[in-house]
């Protein structure tokens, strides 16, 4: 046990295949026990700076220049020295077991099987997982598997802690946890700590420095957290750098509840709903909803309380438990008000589905072709067509990525297209599964303006969500718990 | 039981009953075998869903034998390629027992294994490589997550209006465009999956702990005896019947 | 000893081990659920005078699309082996001895890309792989599954499936890594780095 010190010395890397594509890097120097906080805008190559402290960062994916130490030798020889927690909690887990799941990296280290189970106790009662060992890794909430995966490296006792935007899939009390289950576990090992994290509120009273990396992945600014703030706070919020004193350009989208409610009709109004996924237990709560247009519709609650469920029932794709979902008919325009009991055709036309992972809905080769797609069902041909893409590219800014793969488009762009392929199709009603998922500041703002723009020409909006800053946006919002719904304003 | 005991025996049985055309002996160890469940902790209702399984597939190969095999003794039934005879019917039964002797114990056996001590297994006593054996494992793991993406695939599909094609191409056109994408989505999570077991050092050192320990005992031996002379029994027995 | 500093083309990184795993995990969930579509079908194909091997693709498919992508030796065998694993896992079809089965599959696919020198993706070798595929498994499941038919359902029988190996264990995973490439899904692999996949 001990801590790294992290070294740069003028560090850099290219992807071999495009010389384009790179972090020019540079240099800084992290003393032992220091608390770190890493932010830069989407794409400049956090991530796999992290990856090259870890040791991971393979021979085979590209070219670094200068170096990285950690205390004098190199990431790769540190490997199990170094513990890091990346952001998809699903893809994580090894162990079908918890205890198993966490004892693995002791197992690989050497550790002696006392041992190991006397760090593997240890680390889960930190994070604060209080399941017998042999509890199923695949039973847990996202937020529970975040802090599995936490528990994994800590049972390490590495010099150094990595986090890859660890609270990005958590709700508001799953990320104190989180965080709280770090800096108690830093506190007591004194590791060095580097935290990427677009939730810059948790930490930024708790870290010594931070880093700042541009576009480019230049190390552009390095300093302690009050001095970014008295200097570079402009400069920041233009690269789309979250920070403490951002805030959003818009302060409300969609209907306030008081203003017009009952004079347009809703488009889609549940009655006592109950949902619940197939061949699973439904949820005990039923829902009383009316989605009228113009409004925007945030449904709130920790993580497990069946905001996804929700939403993909009110977007027609899960059957109702029991109670009534029905759509108005103006807007169903075909003898079922039943969105669940509409062809596939009809629902898109109707009702736009954004899942909260933009790559489960691509199915076409090229943006251009996914566009068209939808467009083709709204009956567009030939010219109409053409025009009618051109313009969706322009709106979302994606016009000179016509020709790619949508799976290779960055995140920010992947989730713009999959808002953009829902719209095409002019579908009234939108529902969103936690849209701003994984957003940095600019494209969050980006996307928010779309939602407002929307709102205001009449469309409805519904988005599962527990992004704090969204919710606050909202004009209405129904909150999520385990046995009840209210309905907030 | 330690359950490389289990896939040893189960294999075993499969390889003896590869070598006989009785449908006597297969017949015998089908019984024996159903006769075992209750030692072996099988549940009832996995005996049905394997058991129906393996019908279905003896069933449809012993009336493949039955129709396409060669003609011996009495003609039953004769239409273009079609001949079935008193002794293409016999080699239909043999196959389908065989089918149901081979298949029944190796899936009831291994329907009691956890994967987890398998793979313990396989590292610590027939020393397997770890870094093999535990990536193996964690990718099984993995299929009740790809289960679910694949229900969330067809979700999306719904939602984005694909599916409203008609006749059985279209429908083929969605499966394939449908299973490409899980396979776009699962490597995704083998890259995650791959960085997060390295990150936790495997393959780093040379020596590795196990934390759960696998162990061989005497109670295996005797297992994997009464298998094999339950094996060999059944070869002896049915060369006796064929030649005897 | 450092799993990642290694220049031997033929050693295994970690990513190697898991995309084989995963490869093999998936295409035995697919073909579950392509089983479970067209039994019917499947039950018809029995009445036929041996052209039941079309379906053997099917089987022979992942251990091909294992060793085109990852190009290490044992590849397709690993592949094979789980994703009969998973078959029997999900599906109960322990047929013959699934383990042994695959691994004998596997070993026209590894045939292929050996000759090759695991240098190469191309059309050539994934027919070639499907073909020799398709060889090992009639020559296994025509003497178990049908050991004394007449010779017009042999013929039928070896005809369909190395036809079927060619097709959907050779053409088809050559497609399949095609279209993976394209979607960026194997930057960490030579078969994306080079245009060897033409």
């Amino acid at each position: 046990m001990g801590a790294s010190k992290v070294v740069s010395d003028g560090w850099g890397w290219r992807f071999g295949a495009n010389p384009s594509l790179g972090i020019t890097g540079g240099s800084f120097t992290i003393a032992p026990g220091e608390r770190v906080l890493l932010l830069g805008p989407s794409g400049c190559g956090k991530s796999t700076l992290l990856r090259a402290l870890a040791g991971v960062l393979g021979d085979d994916e590209g070219i670094s220049t200068g170096s990285l130490s950690l205390s004098g030798s190199s990431p790769s020889a540190s490997r199990g020295r170094v513990g890091l927690v990346l952001q998809d909690p699903e893809s994580q887990a090894v162990l079908e077991r918890i205890g198993d799941d966490v004892a693995f990296g002791c197992e690989n280290l050497g550790v002696p099987p006392e041992d190991t189970w006397r760090r593997v106790h240890a680390a889960l009662s930190v994070v604060g997982l209080n399941y017998p060992l042999t509890h199923s890794t695949s039973h847990l909430s996202g937020g529970e598997k975040q802090r599995l995966a936490l528990a994994g490296a800590l049972a390490m006792q590495p010099d150094l802690l990595l986090l890859d935007e660890p609270t990005a899939n958590l709700d508001s009390v799953g990320a104190l946890a989180v965080r709280d289950a770090v800096l108690t576990s830093v506190r007591e090992t004194g590791a060095t700590l580097i935290v990427v994290e677009h939730n810059v509120n948790l930490w930024w009273e708790h870290v010594d420095r931070v880093i700042v990396m541009d576009a480019q992945g230049n190390f552009a600014l390095d300093a302690t957290p009050t001095e970014v703030l008295a200097r570079a706070s402009a400069q920041l919020a233009a690269w789309g750098i979250w920070l403490p004193t951002w805030h959003s350009p818009i302060v409300h989208i969609g209907l306030d509840p008081e203003s017009r409610i009952g004079r347009d009709p809703a488009l889609l109004s549940a009655e006592k709903l109950q949902v619940g996924l197939p061949r699973h237990n439904a949820l005990t709560w039923s829902a009383n909803l009316s989605i009228e247009p113009g409004s925007f519709h945030a449904l709130t609650g920790p993580n497990g309380s069946g905001k996804t469920t929700l939403a993909l029932t009110l977007g027609g794709l899960i059957k109702p438990v029991s109670g009534a979902l029905l759509a108005a008919t103006e807007l169903a325009q075909t003898r079922s008000l039943e969105p669940y009991r509409w062809s596939s055709r009809q629902l898109a036309r109707r009702v736009g589905n954004v899942f909260q992972s933009p790559e489960m809905q691509f199915v076409k080769p090229t943006v251009w072709r996914e566009l068209a797609h939808g467009a083709k069902l709204r009956g567009l041909r030939g010219a109409e067509l053409d025009t009618a893409v051109g313009l969706m590219l322009e709106r979302v800014g994606l016009s000179d990525r016509a020709q790619a793969h949508p799976f290779t488009l960055s995140g920010g762009q992947q989730r713009r297209l999959s808002v953009a392929t829902a719209l095409i199709s002019q579908p009234r009603v939108l529902v969103l599964d936690e849209p701003t998922f994984g957003q940095d500041a600019r494209t969050w703002g980006e996307l928010i303006a779309m939602f407002d723009e929307l709102t205001r020409s009449g469309h409805a909006i519904v988005a599962a969500t527990h992004d704090e800053r969204l919710i606050a946006l909202a004009g209405r919002e129904t909150s999520l718990v385990r046995t009840q719904v209210e309905n907030l304003s | 039981m330690n359950p490389l005991a289990k896939f040893v025996g189960a294999l075993i049985i499969a390889g003896a009953l590869l070598f006989t055309l009785s449908p006597w002996v297969a017949a015998g160890f089908v019984i024996l075998e159903l006769m075992a469940l209750p030692l072996l902790g099988v549940s009832g209702k996995t005996l049905l869903r394997v058991g129906a399984t393996l019908s279905l597939a003896a069933v449809l190969a012993g009336l493949t034998n039955a129709l396409y095999g060669n003609p011996h003794g009495v003609t039953v039934f004769a239409w273009g390629p079609m001949h079935v005879t008193a002794g293409s019917i016999e080699v239909g039964f043999s196959v389908a027992l065989r089918i149901l002797a081979i298949g029944l114990p190796g899936a009831l056996l291994m329907s009691t294994v956890d994967p987890t001590d398998l793979a313990d297994a396989l590292a610590q006593l027939w020393r397997l490589p770890a870094r093999f054996v535990y990536g193996c494992l964690a990718a099984v793991r993995m299929l009740a997550l790809l289960a679910n993406d694949w229900r969330t695939l067809s979700m999306a599909r719904r939602a984005r209006g694909v599916g409203s094609g008609r006749g059985p191409f279209a429908a083929i056109a969605r499966v394939i465009s449908q299973a490409f994408a899980l396979f776009v989505v699962a490597l995704r999570r083998a890259n995650t999956l791959s960085i997060a077991m390295d990150a936790r050092g495997l393959g780093a050192y040379s020596t590795r702990s196990w934390a759960r320990t696998s162990v061989w005992r005497p109670r295996d031996w005797t297992f994997i005896a009464v298998v094999t002379a339950l094996a060999l029994g059944g070869l002896v027995t049915a060369f006796w019947i064929n030649h005897g | 000893m450092h799993a990642t500093a290694s220049t031997n083309r033929f050693a295994w990184r970690t990513v190697d081990i898991i995309v084989t795993a995963v490869l093999g995990v998936v295409s035995g969930l697919i073909f579950w659920l392509w089983d479970q579509a067209f039994t019917p079908l499947s039950a018809a194909m029995a009445a036929s005078p041996g052209f039941v091997g079309i379906l053997n693709g099917g089987w022979l498919f992942v251990g091909v699309l294992a060793a085109i992508i990852v190009r290490k030796p044992g590849a397709a065998l690993i592949a094979s082996v789980l994703a009969g694993f998973i078959e029997s896992l999900i599906g109960g079809n322990w047929g013959f001895a699934n383990i042994p089965f695959a691994l004998i599959q596997g070993l026209g696919a590894e045939l292929a890309v050996a000759i090759f020198a695991y240098k190469s993706s191309r059309l050539v070798v994934a027919l070639i792989g499907g073909l020799l595929s398709g060889v090992a498994s009639a020559a296994i499941t025509l003497p178990l599954y049908y050991p004394d038919s007449t010779a017009v359902f042999v013929a039928i029988y070896w005809i369909t499936t190395l036809v079927s190996g060619l097709v959907l264990a050779g053409l088809l995973p050559w497609a399949v890594a095609r279209g993976l490439v394209a979607a960026g899904a194997l930057s960490r692999f030579p078969v994306a780095k080079s245009a060897q996949v033409s």
